[in-house]
Order: C-alpha cells, then sequence, then structure tokens
C-alpha cells in the first residue's frame, strides 16, 4: 500500500508538472500571437462594465475606442488593458469606469462567482498570469478547476490549429446600443416596493487592488488615467453607498483624476434603467463628451469644476446644438462609410430584384471591426414609402469549421446560421441611390458558406417579401488589429493561395489599361484547381469606371502543348483560349492588387503569349484602352 | 454518478483508501462496499435506491425459502414471487408506455383512434442489469445450482455492487456472490492493472465514444438531411462509439472491481474482428449472451428438440434481446436481424464447413479473415442503424438515403460540415487506428505484461502519455460529457 500511495503521488506530482509546463506554452504561445491592434488614430480607449458599454457610443466621440464589456470586473480588465496599451503606442488616454457598484463587496463574485468563471475566465484564461489565477484557485476551487482544464483543453486545440483569432464584440467589449427603455416602469415599481437602503458598505479589496494595479501600468507605459463615473438615474439604488464610495476615492484615488458624469441631465426615456443609459442617452452624451474632449477639458487643472459647471448649465440650446451636430456627424459618418465600402467593400457585380419595387442594379459587402455592411445601389422611385414598414433580414450559414468563432448561443446548435435585422439608411450620392443595411458583427467570421438578404415585415417576421438573395461564399473584406485574420490558418486553402502569391516571381510592368487604370507590377501563379493573375495597380481604385467592365484574357499555347489544350475549347486547331474575370480587390503587404482569376480549368502551365485587357462586362465589344501582351509566360 | 465524472474522481480515492484499511475486517469492508455502493447509485437519484433494496430483500429472502422447501408446487410460487417482483419493476419503469403506444398504435391500423396518454415514468438507471443479476440467484438456486448465502450483508453489496451496479457485467451469484465471503491482501500489481484498464476504459469512452457521439447525434437526429457517405461514416462512428462507449464501461468496471480485489467477468473480446454473427455475440456483451443462453435459450429448449424449434428459439433470444436493449420497435428489428442470420448461419453450417474443405480454404488465413471481418462489420453496422435510429420511420429515410451517391462529399470536405471539424475528424480517425490496432496487438501479446517489462521510463512515459492524451483530448467539462449509453437500457 505504502508503494503505491507513494508511486501514486509521484506520478501526480509528475502529471502537475506535465500540466503546469503545458499550461505555460500554450498561454504564451496564445498571448504572444492573438493581435490586440487597434485603429492607428485611437487615442482615448475606455474600459469598464456596463455602464460605459452602453453609455460611450464611440463612432460619436472622435479617436476614441470603447472596449467596456457588461459584467467586468478590474481583475478581468486588468490583461485586457495590459495588452491594449502594449500593443497600442498610440494611445494617449485611458478612461476607466469607477462607479457606486464597483466598490461593492459583491465585485468579488464579478471574479470568482460560478458565472464569471463560466463566462470570462474561458475568454481571458491565456491573458491571465499564474500568480492571479491562483485567487481564482483559492477562492472557488471546484469551478476554478473545472474549466482551468477546459480552458486548458481548448487552448491547446486553439494552438495546434494555429487559431489566434479572438472575436472582440463576444469577448473584448464594445459600444452596445440599448434601445428600449424600461425606467418609468422600474421607478413604478420602486415606489410601491422601495429598495431598502444598506446601512454597512463593504469593500471588494480584490477588484479595488486590481484597479490600482491597472493605474500603475498605465503610469508606468506613460498612459494618462482617468477614472470616469458613468451618467446613472438619481433614483438608482446603486448610489445608496455614495458616501462610501466617496471615502474610497479619496482615500485611495486622491491622485488621479477623477470625471464626474453621474449628474449628467438625461430624461428618463433616455435611460434604459437607473444604470443604463439608451442610444438616445448615448446619442446625447457620447457627444457632449467628445466636445468637451475637444475643447482641451483633459489639459486644464479644474476639470471637474468645468464638468460640474457644464453640466450644470446643460440646457436645451446645448442639446439642440448637440443634435444639429449629431445630424452633421452622422451625414459625414455615413458619407465617409459610404465611400469606404464603395472604394474597399467586395463588389458582387450583380442585379437582384428583391421585389417590382427595389430593384438592386449593384451590391457591395464591408465590414469594420464592428459591424458589416451590405450595400445596396437601386433602382426604384416612392422607397422610402416602400420600405416604411419593412426591414431587411440577413441569414448567414457559417461552414462548420468556424463553428467556434460563432456566439456561444449558436455554437450549441445545430444549424450554424447567424440571423440579424438590419438596421437602413437611405442616402444620394451623385444622382444615384443607396441603401446601406448595417448589422452587428456578432463573430469574426469573414468567408461565410451562404448569406441570404431579404425583405420582411418591420414588426414581425411573417415570411420573405419579394425576392431573397442568396450569394455562396461571399467575401466581407478583411480588417486588421482585434479583428485580424491576416494570421488565421484556418482556410487552409486561402492561405496556401497567399504562400504561392507571395512566392511567385513578379514583373514590372508599368501599363495603363485606361488613363485611369495603371498597374506597375504583374505577378503569374496557380494552384491545384485554378491560374491567376494579379496586377499591382495604384490607388485610388477606379471604381465608378470599373464598374461596368471586367477584364479579358487570352492565352496563346506554345504548339507542342495543341494536344494538351482542354475540353473546352471548341477549336481544337486553334491554340488561343479565352477568359474574362471580374477582379477581386486584395491588399498584402500595403500594395493593392487586383486578381484575376481563370476559372475555366487548363492544364497548360507555360505560354506563349498572355494578353490582359479591358472589356464591357455584358458584352465583348472590342478592347477598352490599351491591351497588354507579355510574353513567355509560366504560371507554375 | 458517471465514472468520467469530477465527482467519482473524489469518491473513488477515499472509498479505495478506506476500503483497503477495513480490508482485514469482513463485515465493515462489507457495509462500506454497500453504503458507497448505494451513495453511488444515490448521486444519481436516491429514491430509486428503494427497488434495488426491495428486490435485494425478497430475492434474498426467496433464495432462503427456496433452498429450505422440497414441495415442487411451493418452490415454482417462490421463484415466480422472485419474478413477479423482478420482472415486474422491470417492465413497469421501461415497457408500460411501449405497451400502451403499441396498443394505441395497433387500434389505428383498425381506423380507431384511442385517447390514452402515455405516463410519465423515469427508467431507473441500470435497472435491465442488476434485474437480470440478482434473478440469476434465485433461478440458480431453483434449479439447485447454487447454496443461498446466509450472510444478507453480503448478498446486499453482491446486488448493489457499485462497479458494474448501472450497466454490468451481468454477473452470476455463483461467480461474483463468493467473492463478498473473504478478504483481500492488498496486491500493488492488481492495483496497478486495474488502474491501467480504467485508463483504457477511460480513453475509450472520453476520447473515441463522446467525441464520434458527435457527429452520430448530427447525422442520426437529422436524418432526411444526409445520404450517402454521410449515413455510412456517420454508422461506422457509431459502431465505434457504441463499442468504445460500453466496453469502455465494462473495462472501468473490471479495473475498478480489480483494485479493489474482485473479479469480474470478461464482457468484450474485440467483436469488431469476429468472421460471423454467432462468433460476434461470443465476443459482444458476453455477460448479457450468456444470460440469455442460460436463462432463456436452454429453458426453451436449446438445441433439443430439433433443429427448427432451435432456430425458433435462437430467434425468440435475439428479439427479446432487443427488447432487452429498449423498449421500442427500432431494437425489436435490430434483434430480429441478429437472430435472423444467426439462424441462417446455423442452418447452412454444415454446407459452409463442407465448402470450405472441399476448397481447402483455412478458417484461420489472413484471406478468409480479410474477407470475413468486414462482410460481418458491415451486417453489424447496418443492423446498429435500427439500433440508432430515433424512431422507425428514420431508421427507413436512412436507409433510402444511404443509397444516394454522393462519394464527392467526401474529397470536398463536406464531411467536416457533419459536427467534427477537420481537426477533430482526423482526431477520432486517429484515435480510431489506434485502437484497433491495440486490440489485434492485445490478442497476440498482452500489452500489459510486455509494458511491465520495459525499464521504469518507459513505463511511467506510456502511463503520463495516455493520462494526457485523456487530458487534452478526452471530451469532458460542463456540459460537454455524456452518460453511457447503456445507462438508458
Amino acid at each position: 500500500m505504502k508503494k503505491l500511495i507513494f508511486k501514486f503521488i509521484a506520478f501526480c506530482v509528475l502529471f502537475l508538472i506535465s500540466i503546469i509546463v503545458l499550461f505555460y506554452s500554450v498561454n504564451n504561445n496564445i498571448s504572444n500571437n492573438v493581435n490586440f491592434k487597434i485603429n492607428q488614430e485611437t487615442v482615448n480607449v475606455i474600459f469598464g462594465h456596463s455602464h460605459p458599454e452602453t453609455a460611450f457610443n464611440d463612432s460619436l466621440i472622435s479617436k476614441t475606442e470603447n472596449f467596456a464589456k457588461s459584467g467586468e470586473s478590474y481583475y478581468y480588465m486588468y490583461p485586457k488593458v495590459l495588452r491594449i496599451i502594449k500593443q497600442n503606442k498610440n494611445v494617449k488616454n485611458v478612461f476607466i469606469e469607477f462607479t457606486n457598484n464597483l466598490v461593492d463587496e459583491s465585485m468579488n463574485n464579478w471574479i470568482w462567482g460560478d458565472e464569471y468563471i463560466t463566462s470570462r475566465y474561458l475568454t481571458y484564461s491565456p491573458f491571465i498570469s499564474v500568480g492571479d489565477q491562483l485567487i481564482l484557485l483559492r477562492k472557488n476551487p471546484k469551478t476554478y478547476l473545472e474549466y482551468f482544464t477546459s480552458s486548458l483543453k481548448t487552448n491547446f486545440n486553439r494552438v495546434v490549429e494555429k487559431d489566434y483569432v479572438f472575436s472582440r464584440f463576444e469577448k473584448f467589449g464594445g459600444y452596445n446600443s440599448l434601445k428600449e427603455s424600461k425606467l418609468d416602469s422600474l421607478i413604478k415599481a420602486n415606489q410601491n416596493n422601495p429598495i431598502k437602503k444598506l446601512e454597512n458598505h463593504k469593500i471588494s479589496n480584490v477588484n479595488i487592488e486590481y484597479l490600482e494595479k491597472i493605474i500603475s501600468l498605465c503610469k508606468e507605459n506613460n498612459k494618462k488615467v482617468y477614472l470616469i463615473r458613468s451618467p446613472q438615474h438619481s433614483l438608482s439604488p446603486e448610489l445608496n453607498n455614495e458616501d462610501f464610495f466617496k471615502e474610497i476615492i479619496l482615500n485611495r484615488f486622491k491622485d488621479v483624476d477623477f470625471l464626474d458624469f453621474n449628474n449628467f441631465p438625461l430624461s428618463s426615456i433616455e435611460y434604459r434603467d437607473f444604470g443604463h443609459i439608451n442610444h438616445k442617452g448615448a446619442k446625447v452624451f457620447s457627444l457632449w463628451f467628445d466636445s468637451i474632449i475637444k475643447e482641451g477639458i483633459l489639459n486644464n487643472r479644474n476639470k471637474n469644476q468645468i464638468i460640474n459647471e457644464k453640466i450644470l448649465n446643460f440646457d436645451k440650446k446645448n442639446r439642440d446644438e448637440l443634435s444639429k451636430l449629431f445630424d452633421k456627424k452622422t451625414k459625414e459618418n455615413k458619407l465617409e462609410l459610404f465611400n469606404h465600402i464603395i472604394e474597399k467593400g467586395y463588389s458582387l457585380n450583380t442585379k437582384h430584384n428583391f421585389s417590382t419595387e427595389l430593384r438592386a442594379e449593384q451590391m457591395f459587402f464591408y465590414t469594420d471591426d464592428k459591424k458589416r455592411y451590405f450595400l445596396i445601389e437601386y433602382n426604384g422611385d416612392h422607397i422610402h414609402d416602400f420600405l416604411k414598414d419593412k426591414t431587411f433580414g440577413i441569414h448567414a450559414y457559417a461552414y462548420s469549421n468556424d463553428k467556434n468563432k460563432l456566439p456561444s448561443w449558436i455554437r450549441n446548435r445545430s444549424e450554424n446560421r447567424i440571423t440579424w435585422n438590419a438596421e437602413m439608411d437611405i442616402i444620394s450620392n451623385n444622382n444615384r441611390n443607396y441603401i446601406i443595411l448595417n448589422f452587428q458583427k456578432i463573430s469574426e467570421i469573414n468567408n461565410f458558406k451562404q448569406i441570404r438578404i431579404f425583405l420582411m415585415n418591420k414588426e414581425k417576421y411573417q415570411g420573405t417579401i419579394g425576392n431573397a438573395f442568396e450569394k455562396e461564399a461571399p467575401l466581407f473584406l478583411k480588417v486588421n488589429g482585434l479583428n485580424s485574420y491576416e494570421k488565421n490558418n484556418n482556410n487552409e486553402e486561402e492561405d496556401e493561395l497567399t504562400k504561392i502569391f507571395i512566392s511567385a516571381p513578379k514583373t514590372k510592368i508599368d501599363h495603363n489599361f485606361s488613363e485611369e487604370l495603371k498597374v506597375s507590377n504583374i505577378i503569374f501563379y496557380s494552384n491545384k484547381v485554378s491560374k491567376f493573375i494579379a496586377l499591382e495597380y495604384q490607388e485610388p481604385y477606379p471604381v465608378d469606371f470599373m464598374k461596368d467592365k471586367i477584364f479579358g484574357i487570352h492565352g496563346l499555347a506554345h504548339k507542342r502543348d495543341l494536344n494538351n489544350l482542354p475540353d473546352w475549347v471548341k477549336e481544337k486547331q486553334d491554340n488561343k483560349l479565352s477568359w474574362g474575370s471580374t477582379p477581386l480587390r486584395i491588399k498584402i503587404d500595403d500594395k493593392n492588387y487586383l486578381i484575376l482569376t481563370l476559372k475555366k480549368h487548363c492544364d497548360i502551365d507555360e505560354w506563349k503569349q498572355i494578353r490582359v485587357f479591358l472589356m464591357d462586362k455584358e458584352v465583348y465589344k472590342g478592347t477598352i484602352g490599351e491591351a497588354l501582351n507579355i510574353n513567355n509566360i509560366s504560371f507554375k | 454518478m458517471l465514472f468520467n465524472s469530477i465527482d467519482f474522481a473524489i469518491f473513488f480515492p477515499i472509498v479505495f483508501v478506506l476500503y483497503w484499511i477495513l480490508a482485514k475486517n469482513l463485515t465493515y469492508r462489507n457495509i462500506l462496499i454497500l453504503a458507497s455502493s448505494y451513495l453511488f447509485y444515490g448521486w444519481w437519484d436516491w429514491r430509486f435506491l428503494f427497488l434495488i433494496i426491495i428486490s435485494s430483500f425478497i430475492d434474498f429472502y426467496v433464495g432462503k425459502k427456496l433452498f429450505k422447501e422440497e414441495n415442487k408446487k411451493k418452490r415454482k410460487r417462490f421463484l415466480s414471487l422472485s419474478l413477479l417482483v423482478n420482472l415486474g419493476f422491470l417492465i413497469y419503469f421501461k415497457y408500460t408506455n411501449f405497451f400502451i403506444e403499441t396498443f394505441v398504435d395497433s387500434f389505428k391500423l383498425f381506423g380507431k383512434d384511442l385517447e390514452i396518454s402515455t405516463l410519465n415514468i423515469i427508467l431507473p438507471v441500470g435497472i435491465s442489469f442488476y434485474t437480470f443479476q440478482t434473478l440469476s440467484y434465485t433461478i440458480d438456486i431453483y434449479r439447485k445450482q447454487l447454496e443461498p448465502t446466509k450472510d444478507m450483508l453480503s448478498f446486499f453489496a453482491f446486488v448493489a455492487f457499485f462497479p458494474q451496479l448501472v450497466a454490468g457485467p451481468i454477473e452470476r451469484a455463483s461467480h461474483l456472490l463468493p467473492q463478498f465471503y473473504k478478504t483481500y491482501k492488498f496486491n500493488y500489481d492488481q492495483v496497478k492493472s486495474g488502474l491501467l484498464l480504467m485508463a483504457f476504459g477511460l480513453f475509450k469512452k472520453m476520447v473515441i465514444a463522446d467525441r464520434l457521439a458527435i457527429l452520430v447525434n448530427q447525422v442520426y437526429n437529422n436524418p432526411t438531411d444526409y445520404f450517402g457517405v454521410e449515413i455510412i461514416i456517420a454508422t461506422i462512428f457509431f459502431a465505434f462509439q457504441i463499442y468504445c462507449d460500453f466496453s469502455g464501461y465494462s473495462d472501468i468496471a473490471i479495473g475498478l472491481a480489480r483494485t479493489m480485489g474482485f473479479d469480474l467477468m470478461k464482457n468484450f473480446d474485440s467483436p469488431y474482428l469476429s468472421k460471423s454473427i454467432t462468433e460476434f455475440w461470443r465476443r459482444w456483451h458476453i455477460s448479457l449472451s450468456t444470460w440469455f443462453r442460460d436463462y432463456v435459450y436452454i429453458p426453451l429448449g436449446g438445441s433439443r428438440n430439433g433443429k427448427y424449434k432451435m432456430y425458433f428459439n435462437l430467434f425468440a433470444v435475439f428479439l427479446v434481446s432487443g427488447l432487452w436493449h429498449g423498449a421500442a420497435m427500432t431494437f425489436i428489428i435490430w434483434g430480429a436481424i441478429h437472430g435472423f442470420i444467426i439462424v441462417i448461419e446455423k442452418a447452412f453450417a454444415k454446407q459452409r464447413k463442407s465448402l470450405y474443405n472441399k476448397l481447402k480454404i483455412n478458417q484461420g488465413h489472413l484471406a478468409h479473415k480479410m474477407i470475413f471481418i468486414p462482410m460481418i462489420f458491415t451486417i453489424v453496422c447496418f443492423a446498429w442503424i435500427f439500433f440508432r435510429a430515433n424512431s422507425f420511420n428514420d431508421a427507413i429515410v436512412l436507409i433510402r438515403n444511404i443509397g444516394v451517391n454522393n462519394i464527392e462529399n467526401l474529397n470536398n470536405g463536406y464531411i467536416y460540415e457533419l459536427g467534427l471539424v477537420k481537426y477533430e475528424f482526423i482526431i477520432s480517425l486517429i484515435a480510431i487506428g489506434l485502437l484497433v490496432a491495440f486490440e489485434w496487438y492485445h490478442k497476440r501479446n498482452n500489452v500489459e505484461e510486455i509494458l511491465n517489462q520495459k525499464p521504469i521510463s518507459l513505463r511511467w512515459g506510456a502511463y503520463l502519455g495516455i493520462s494526457m492524451v485523456i487530458f487534452l483530448f478526452g471530451i469532458y467539462g460542463p456540459g460537454e460529457a455524456s452518460e453511457f449509453i447503456y445507462f438508458q437500457f
């Protein structure tokens, strides 16, 4: 028995050491490979829980990104702040929510409570240091060990699969637009059944210690830290520890700027509940916040005094000004977005009748780090009337390989389908009419198996109205940073193709297909299925000019290959083969390329001559502009 | 309590240490076994403990009476009491709803809709297993093949012995009960061997069975959506899933009992390497097959009343075996397929033998195996379709869809759309490959013995390796681990 116990203990120790070594290496690997890069123009970053998550609409605040996440304690915020400020030198100001409930003892539960270990630990485990993890082990060993093993297993699989993509929306936070307003009913309920005020308040020391660690970290990295308090309704039960809260500020954070927006004047319809403002409130508050930042409040010594005065003097006039500013900004944003979509979006080059009233002439997919967009250039009058009681529904079907990138509530379903109701904007530009649909990103998948877009009743889904538009394998534009797909190796075929592309020889040509389209280099490459021609072009891409054109490609085979011509060549004696190709725009290493795919299969790799030219999309009416002829080509 | 749960990982070491502390005192040791067995069972639902206790009481009492009583009529009455109670519980909890549904459906055939609703009955875990085990005790005494025990504690511990309580192996009293009468000395090698067997069982269950279950469930729960190769893959995967699930459980049970000095019977012997269905049933769920042979087939007359009666008996036994597995038409058809093939094999046994002799075919030859092992595996897989399908209609849909030729889906990556992504699919194939290779090799060379002769670094490397494989590739954790399939029977 003694022998067994001795050997069993020895085995357990060995097993434990192996697990710890694995744990270290897996976490290090993920931690070193996950890209926390954000927009390089961003100067201000906001962290916190649900209050700032719903209060700061960062699309309305210049050079600012909101990383607040509902239910997030300082413990889980620490590794996120660490990586974002370390990887983004452009960040100068770090705003951290510091409000009444965040000092309360109940925050302990936000750190090691079952529900929080379940939801947070799985995301943050690779980024939490061993020392910090010991807190969870000490406080809630059963749940911690359960999720420790699950997370180690998940992370190990991530390393094996080289999957370093973490969904920002699902995991690392962002502005959350709340639509509803429940405040009036809550106030009524509160009157009938008032919440008891607590006399003895206790502090969550662990949470506050992590806030102190975050502040030290920011200071060490020369970032300015500001504690902020998002607006709360005066009847909020969380305010009942106000004296206790202020005491903590005085005792522990007196050398940190505290910007208190708690009393920012908002009407009841601008609140969702006592602690959270809805999208209407967020609009007013975010624009106001943007304005005070632009006025240079952060450089002022008496920040709080000025903020208090501004809040006290905030009146209807200010609101109207903000409203105008919002309209202007919205218009600017829409136009900016429109240009982005047209320039960088994935053009479908197809027409579709959604209904007799709505005919799409052109469609584009686009995505940024928060939303996905679908732009429709339409023909049709009275579209406002037609669409007033309708909305667009979107179904996106993910490949099962991407199942682990779907939000958890979808992952467990048998069908890998994400469903949205789109938000819709109708704009005009250069006498053309456009509908821009936008929908929350939810997941980082950019290549879907299929997407289906359809008209439906605004109030309630009662089936598809008219004809749904379906597209196999639509490509949403790739973006950099936290949502990077640059390192995603899941799509092996695409990766392999990129490798081939990078290793293929580049030929300098400096050719003008037309006044509008100039190319400097050409690359010929192929994989097992297709052949490709990449043309390096100079920005700007002539979107309007290219809208109704495609590339034609003629290949002249060597005589020795006459017997190897593919079956689809009608005249076997003719050694000239033709392809048509709609170019796909991509950016690799900061260079812009048009990728022409020669879809019709052909086994010949070496060609006597290749001719590339522009032609009309609908029907060949001869070469447009100057054709490019290159002799002795190899696609190998 | 599941063997693949944290609860059991805490329960087992505590019971193990206490067991060996109390091992010298038979009474204390058996009290510990009984208490821990009831705790193990009650962890799932303590209310159903009363069924085990009632069965134990009745059979202990009936056993004593049967032994003393010489009057045949009275002896039959005592045996009937045991059968009534045990089968009564089994029929009520397992088959009531099936009988109601069949009754209503048969009236529907004549155009009459009966409005009888089924009952909300929970099936107590392991009822089919311990009922058969305790029945064998009274039947053996009735046949005067066994003397009843005077030790009530040992008998209760025998009925509820936690390693094999909920999913077998179904032990005979003559084999297991005497093991409760004696004390055991701690044997290091035996304990090590038991732990190794448990680890192998956990590997089968957690790494293979629960992983394959993801794909199998996807296809079998959506039978109209899948065709050809998808159904073939799902069915082959199910064959390995159910084997790894059930034999994994048996390995853990046998290993667990071995760490305590007990010897449980072998339940599986590489069944997919069988060259006939008759051989398959000598290798698959051996404890159940032998139970049916001894307590159903032989009492029905076995092979004593001519070949046609024998065929009938064989077929009937397999129908009952199907029904034992589940109260549904699909299980009965599964049993019927096996019964039918076995009858065919028996009927043409002589002809086959003489053909082999004429053609000078050696049944042990590799070429013979290469033909017959895949053929029998295919038949077994076909029968598994009925076993796994959620309903008879589903099984028909699956069989109809299996004929669609979509072989191109093997190349275009569509098979990775069935619930297991490419990486998981490859792990599944590697794990199955390793299992088949291991069983093939282990049949010829005892791997455990070979391992014991290796230097300590190699042995410990192997132990650590299997532990890490289970840790990293096992399916477990909150919401992921699944019950053993045979728990539902």
